[in-house]
């Protein structure tokens, strides 16, 4: 590219580098201060001297929440639903994506079956009818109720539909000549070769899953078996952590509720950090489903 | 090719006996749909089912079939909500939610794509795009549990030395003497679009960026080269070249964004509604929320849904209809 230097230029560079540099700022600040105040003394958080950096660094909170166990506990429920869900979606998701990405000329009832999957993108029976489902095939208070009925999201099915499509036929057809059936072919050349689709594909359930708090509220009825992001919702937002910490039982958190608001900052972020360690590795997964979605959505 | 020919001719029969031909032909294709199938049917085609309550008087203990029909022709919730005070009040707010949402994030992305874009230093290019997509990976219970904290207020005056009641923003505003008191933000309903639309604006700017990167990124380099040897400035650069070519993309998630106006998801209203906001706070999806899981009327809710599901897809149509004439592009 042919160099600009004129002074209009540089008032823009220095207009975008402020700009993107305070943006960063305002994504990561918020971020760091839950820490900060997670690993500051009470007293400090109370005067205000909290606001970037911890003061009076101490890692009590975090001794407090494991010995009590509720939110270890949580955190173990949305590894195991997250897990479980990533799997059952993955197989109802390309087993239904692979024969839609074929021509219609091999797949009986494509138009029809393609159609009656578009139609739930635009028309969803809503809230009410899902909950009376659940309750009616008693699921209720399961983890299969969290994860049954969103074992497919049509929007991933399009991107996965769209991975298969852009491997070209011809390779089935050779497949053919060399004797391969139908379920080999499926199995041993599609499969294979859509490794990293699978694993966008999976990314995109598993975060969904982990992050989600509104089907566990409808559909969960004891506490033992909350995930994670619902336990947020309980401590944080409707400040029964006092109730929490008596349920907690004979720890010392009980009598010292001063420490109330660090267990919440504590906890909050103990909600966030899994998802910041592992982001930097499945970031580029994501921008490419994102890429697929949207030219094919 | 003849017989096909001659099935399309023949219509219902001919394509039924043309799809059994296939079949014969590849059962495993068929038989690999079938799991999908019956997710399909049991999870959205059995509720699609069940929007006939909506039309009842619901009995949980008889079941929703041989609950009675509803008075006034089945349509009594329906002819409920729409002569309720708040009717207009709970759409509206739907609707402002909705448009201030495109209002801010839609320029927002925008620029941010643009000016990623002006970046030549390769580094910092990544840091700034790994950094702004973050928030993204933030999951909505955790969004609102941030802002419970921050905006938290119980009216600490200013200049006290015990600022434990007060969130982070009042901890600031108090101690640079900017609120006589601290303000309790979550339970004041005029701050709650505000609320709403700059955590959003948090959340998603970065990942709604990416698609005008994408775009960005697959522009000739040469239009830019002729354009500088043209004696263009960079600025009349952005704007001549990098947002004229940007348009298409951005007419197309315009329109469908705004086919997707009243289809606002409860998720997060609800983890940041309290009753006191319920005036600017309580959209559709909450509302459906707050009568049928709430308070167990469970008829009038699914009617409710009912009337918002008609009208998305009503819009949804409108907006593929808009995007078809506009740019020859559309979802179907």
């Amino acid at each position: 590219m042919v160099k600009d230097n004129s002074i209009s230029a540089k008032v823009l560079d220095v207009i975008i580098y402020i700009t993107l540099i305070f943006l960063m700022i305002v994504v990561l600040y918020p971020i760091i201060y839950i820490f900060s105040v997670s690993v500051s003394s009470q007293q400090a958080y109370e005067s205000g001297k909290v606001v970037f950096l911890p003061v009076d660094f101490n890692i009590e909170t975090y001794k407090i929440i494991f010995e009590a166990g509720t939110v270890p506990r949580s955190f173990l429920n949305s590894v195991l639903y997250t897990v479980v869900y990533v799997v059952i979606s993955l197989f109802f998701t390309t087993t239904m994506a692979y024969p839609l990405s074929r021509a219609k000329e091999r797949v009986p009832f494509k138009k029809l079956i393609s159609t009656i999957v578009v139609f739930t993108m635009f028309f969803h029976a809503g809230t009410i009818p899902n909950f009376i489902l659940v309750k009616n095939l008693g699921l209720m208070n399961s983890m299969w109720s969290l994860i049954l009925p969103i074992a497919i999201s049509t929007y991933n099915l399009v991107v996965m539909r769209s991975f298969f499509e852009s491997i070209p036929e011809s390779l089935e057809e050779a497949a053919f000549i060399d004797g391969a059936n139908e379920i080999q072919i499926f199995w041993k050349v599609m499969l294979p070769l859509s490794k990293a689709s699978l694993a966008t594909v999976g990314l995109f359930y598993g975060v969904a899953m982990w992050n989600s708090w509104f089907t566990a509220m409808l559909y969960l009825q004891s506490d033992t078996k909350y995930p994670l992001q619902l336990i947020i919702r309980h401590i944080v937002m409707q400040n029964q952590m006092q109730a929490e910490l008596a349920a907690m039982g004979d720890t010392a958190a009980a009598e010292n509720a001063t420490n109330t608001e660090s267990l919440k900052y504590a906890t909050l972020f103990l909600s966030i950090l899994p998802m910041l360690i592992v982001y930097p590795f499945i970031q580029k997964y994501f921008v490419k489903g994102v890429m697929v979605g949207s030219v094919k959505g | 090719m003849a017989s096909k020919q001659k099935n399309e001719k023949k219509g219902i029969g001919g394509w039924w006996k043309g799809e059994m031909h296939k079949l014969s032909k590849s059962k495993f294709l068929m038989l690999l749909m079938i799991p999908g199938l019956i997710y399909f049917i049991i999870f959205h085609y059995i509720p699609i089912g069940g929007l006939i309550i909506a039309f009842k008087n619901y009995k949980p203990g008889i079941g929703m079939f041989a609950s009675p029909w509803a008075a006034d022709f089945g349509l009594r919730h329906f002819i409920r909500f729409l002569s309720i005070p708040d009717v207009w009040n709970y759409i509206w707010n739907t609707i402002a939610l909705s448009l201030l949402h495109i209002i801010w994030l839609f320029p927002a992305s925008i620029i941010l794509a643009l000016f990623i874009n002006e970046l030549r230093n390769v580094h910092f290019k990544k840091v700034v795009q790994t950094i702004s997509y973050l928030p993204h990976f933030v999951s909505v219970a955790a969004v609102a549990g941030m802002l419970t904290l921050f905006l938290t207020s119980q009216g600490t005056q200013a200049g006290s030395a015990d600022l434990s009641n007060e969130g982070l923003l009042n901890q600031l505003l108090l101690k640079m003497h900017v609120i006589p008191e601290g303000i309790s933000f979550l339970d004041k309903a005029q701050y709650f679009r505000t609320i709403y639309i700059a955590s959003d604006v948090w959340q998603s700017v970065g990942w709604s960026a990416i698609i005008y990167i994408a775009a960005l990124s697959g522009i000739d380099q040469e239009l830019y080269e002729a354009a500088t040897i043209d004696g263009a400035t960079r600025v009349q650069k952005m704007w001549h070249i990098s947002v004229q070519l940007l348009k298409p993309t951005i007419v197309i998630l315009l329109v469908m964004q705004v086919g997707k106006i009243m289809s606002l998801g409860s998720d997060k209203a609800l983890l940041l509604q309290r009753p006191v906001t319920y005036p600017k706070s309580q959209i559709l999806s909450t509302y459906v929320y707050n009568m049928g899981i709430g308070k167990g009327e469970f008829d009038y809710a699914a009617a409710v849904g009912l009337f918002n599901s008609i009208i998305n897809v009503l819009l949804v149509i409108l907006a593929n209809f808009v995007s078809r004439k506009l740019t020859e592009t559309s979802l179907w």
